[in-house]
């Protein structure tokens, strides 16, 4: 029984010597790591990473090309956009009491009820 | 007064360039109120994009247009659109200055359009638009058309096969008793 004692009981003196320097030496060796990666440059995509992503940003902000320059996204206002060169494009429209005149959206001549009644 | 009721306009639109656009309108009535019969007329013109066409925020563009009116009476009118896009918002107005060559007329009609526009999806736009129409009775008393008329209402906008076919539709309820109560525009555009 006593070899075993006398092993068990080295180990634990070991354990309470040794214990707080490996955590003291670990501490310290991390700080370092720590301040060797930050003074490094930050680490560099490859070529077809830089330009996936530069693609992905312009995507992003750029709206997708239209196969049609004019663009119709109201009803009565002109957009001011034109036809590309070669296009052709055929309107129909339909306005309920569009009146009379060229592309005026409502009535030139609608009589006012104030008059009427006169 | 001028028959008012269903206004039918086919119209042809050809890009020369990048920045011309000449136009034909071929445009039928029906009248809805008083009676009457089908009219018919038309108008030719152009339109000028002032800006850079590879322009994606502020557009300007010019429309000249001669006209003959459904009751016989020849006029032309010059439409100043401007157009200015942050992200998915699109503002818009237009001013419209327009002559007919009739005794009875007024020297120039001046309108007013303003409107927005925001994509909601790719193919879709919901909007806001206003217009003010004949806006020099309201400084002239005398005006021709009864004084100035202003309409606002809602539109929207689809974009179908890539772009080929737009479909737009709006109402506008009128403002006042010089205007009427509601009137409404659809519309589709194909392009080859």
């Amino acid at each position: 029984m006593r070899p075993v004692r006398v092993f068990l009981g080295s180990i634990a003196l070991f354990a309470a010597w040794g214990m707080p320097l490996v955590a003291a030496a670990q501490s310290a060796s991390t700080a370092t790591t720590h301040a060797t990666l930050s003074a490094l440059p930050a680490p560099q995509p490859n070529e077809q990473e830089s330009e996936a992503a530069s693609a992905a940003a312009e995507s992003r902000e750029a709206p997708a090309p239209r196969a049609h320059a004019e663009e119709r996204p109201f009803s009565f206002l002109l957009d001011p956009t034109t036809p590309s060169a070669g296009d052709l494009s055929v309107e129909y429209a339909l306005g309920y009491a569009s009146g009379s005149a060229a592309d005026r959206p409502l009535p030139r001549r609608w009589r006012p009820r104030a008059r009427s009644t006169r | 007064m001028a028959p008012t009721g269903a206004q039918h306009a086919l119209t042809f639109n050809y890009g020369l360039s990048n920045r011309i656009a000449p136009l034909a309108s071929i445009r039928v009535l029906q009248p809805t109120h008083g009676g009457g019969s089908v009219q018919a007329t038309g108008n030719v013109g152009a339109r000028f994009l002032i800006t850079d066409p590879g322009s994606t925020r502020f557009r300007l563009a010019v429309a000249t247009v001669v006209f003959r009116e459904f009751e016989g009476d020849a006029g032309a009118y010059a439409r100043v659109a401007a157009s200015y896009d942050i992200g998915k918002l699109r503002l818009a107005a237009n001013v419209h200055l327009e002559h007919v060559f009739a005794d009875d007329r007024d020297a120039v009609d001046v309108l007013a359009l303003a409107g927005v526009s925001y994509k909601v999806l790719d193919p879709l736009r919901v909007g806001v638009e206003y217009v003010g129409q004949d806006l020099e009775g309201m400084a002239d008393d005398e005006e021709a058309e009864g004084g100035a008329h202003h309409y606002v209402g809602p539109s929207i906008a689809v974009e179908l096969m890539r772009d080929k076919l737009q479909l737009t539709a709006a109402v506008a309820a009128g403002l006042g008793e010089q205007a009427q109560p509601l009137v409404g525009r659809v519309a589709a555009l194909m392009t080859f």
